[in-house]
């Protein structure tokens, strides 16, 4: 058999290291979330949730992430990030 | 469409094949061609991870499949899918971007040698081939043009040879989040006034509550084993090749895993909005007269203002030309990097070469492609046909190489790849069905793979020694 026993390295700690109480934690409580109120909205015929909520918080995610991406390339074109 | 929307279809594919032609000049080598120079930044993983999951099958096929599944497609195939890949997202990213030095096939090499490898690589060749997208694009030009299924697949598939050809890795990256941002900024827009228009939630229980009554409950539209499938094959990606390439192609472990956690909950807003599409399909069209596909795309056509809908188009081709670059760019570097290699008696070709094979694996992927996508009546019919074979072969050897740190054995890896896709084929030709329900090959393959496994890792070469001379992680 093999040596799981084996002691890992600082490196293959980190990798695996899940920080709940930290972006990663937050990241899954957010799905949680959106599907308890998409749940509810459906089951509940609650129209605002399902009609408007639900492509709002799409939208607004995808915008939010195309902005990062805008700004992190205006960086590189404006030579920000190459000086250190 | 009018002119005006036409205009901008035509300006976008310009556009996308300019920057296709901008990175061509920055990807001469196979780090960049092939994984970007391991530089992808957050936003980008995301993009492209988005727009690569949710291609033409994921999101007209979602939409059509709704029309059937109703509030279920909601509870069962988008909180399950989503659910089950919470592990990829926190434990197998980070990992496959630590660990991943090349191909998929490189990591069943390593863990069960040769044959393994070259198993492996056929298999993803063949998934590599997306012919449920293209068959999604046929459905967006009847739609949209009034055109020929064939002639509107066979442009789209060559913007999708020639952004792999061209821009590599970075080209579909980048060409991928703007993708991302049209399909979903368009579609979602055009919901509200869908959804508002049949009377919201009320008018649509109202209207079907006689003809489809099993459509408005959490599990009714899913018959079990069709639940249970589904549920499965939500955990395919974890043998996904364009994941993996991805994961592997970010700037630290960190940025796959965070990209991927937020893509579940875009995921799960974009799902409730596909969903109900695909709902109010069935209000407007209860005996289902029209393929719901091409009622999708002619439904928010007719929603959105001139130039929006044109913008919606580029969206939705776009995801499914995302999807196309993405597994041809993958194919290709499993037959240049991987089969050919090996073929060669562990000789690689120049990366001149590599690039080059890639370039004419791509245009042979597209032509298979559209010879077969109008075969399947449905488009996830295609991909969950495609899915099957490849994750009965795949799953469980890629998940062990991953996340099993013990003994694994070349019988092992051999073992559940053959024993998983000889079941899966038998079974398919000849199913077997409980209580008058037919049993999908695949509840059948997954679980005797898994068994072929375990029994295959008591014979055979531990590969572990070789690994640590090789300095592969872990």
């Amino acid at each position: 058999m093999a040596k799981p026993e084996e002691k890992k390295t600082e490196e293959e700690m980190q990798v695996e290291k899940v920080e709940w109480i930290g972006v990663d934690g937050a990241l899954v409580l957010l799905y949680i979330v959106l599907a308890c109120i998409y749940g509810y909205g459906i089951l509940n015929s609650v129209d605002f949730i399902i009609g408007i909520m639900a492509p709002g918080i799409a939208i607004c995610i995808t915008v939010a992430v195309f902005l990062k991406y805008c700004t992190e390339v205006f960086s590189f074109a404006t030579g920000k990030k190459g000086k250190k | 469409m009018t002119i005006i929307d036409n205009i901008v279809v035509v300006l976008c594919f310009i556009g996308i094949m300019l920057i296709g032609y901008y990175f061509s000049k920055t990807s001469q080598d196979m780090d960049s061609f092939y994984k970007a120079n391991r530089a992808l930044p957050w936003s980008l993983v995301v993009g492209t991870l988005m727009a690569s999951w949710y291609g033409g099958a994921g999101v007209v096929g979602t939409v059509g499949y709704s029309t059937t599944m109703g509030f279920a497609g909601f509870f069962i195939w988008s909180i399950g899918a989503h659910a089950v890949r919470f592990p990829l997202a926190l434990w197998v990213a980070p990992k496959i971007s630590v660990k991943a030095k090349g191909t998929m096939p490189d990591l069943l090499r390593e863990h069960y040698g040769k044959f393994a490898a070259v198993l492996g690589a056929i298999a993803i060749v063949i998934t590599c081939l997306s012919i449920a997208e293209v068959g999604a694009v046929g459905y967006v030009g009847e739609a949209a043009w009034h055109a020929n299924k064939f002639v509107v697949a066979a442009i789209v598939v060559l913007f999708s040879i020639g952004v792999t050809c061209l821009g590599g890795l970075m080209g579909v990256a980048v060409t991928d989040m703007i993708f991302f941002f049209l399909m979903v900024t368009c579609v979602s827009s055009a919901f509200p006034k869908m959804f508002f228009g049949v009377g919201g939630l009320e008018g649509i229980k109202a209207a079907l509550a006689e003809p489809a009554p099993e459509m408005l409950t959490a599990f009714g539209g899913i018959p079990i084993p069709q639940a249970a499938m589904l549920i499965i094959l939500c955990i395919n990606l974890y043998k996904d090749p364009a994941f993996y390439q991805r994961f592997a192609a970010a700037n630290s472990p960190k940025t796959g895993k965070r990209a991927m956690l937020l893509c579940f909950s875009i995921w799960l807003s974009f799902d409730v909005v596909t969903i109900m599409t695909g709902t109010i399909i069935r209000v407007k069209d209860v005996a289902l007269a029209t393929q719901p596909e091409v009622s999708y795309i002619s439904m928010v056509i007719d929603n959105l203002p001139v130039v929006a809908r044109g913008l919606f188009v580029v969206g939705i081709l776009g995801a499914i030309i995302s999807t196309l670059d993405s597994y041809y760019l993958i194919g290709g570097e499993i037959i240049s990097n991987d089969i050919i290699y090996m073929l060669r008696g562990d000789k690689k070709l120049s990366d001149k070469a590599s690039i080059n094979v890639t370039r004419v694996a791509a245009i042979i992927f597209g032509i298979i492609g559209l010879a077969t996508a109008f075969k399947f009546d449905r488009v996830y019919d295609g991909l969950i046909f495609l899915n099957s074979i490849s994750m009965t072969l795949l799953f469980v050897p890629i998940i062990a190489a991953l996340m099993y740190e013990g003994r694994k054995t070349t019988v092992a890896g051999i073992a559940s790849m053959i024993v998983g896709a000889v079941t899966w084929i038998y079974f398919t030709l000849f199913p077997v069905s409980i209580g008058g329900e037919s049993i999908d090959a695949i509840l059948i393959g997954l679980p005797l793979s898994f068994i072929a496994f375990l029994i295959g890792n008591r014979f055979g070469k531990d590969l572990t020694e070789e690994r640590k001379k090789l300095g592969v992680k872990y």
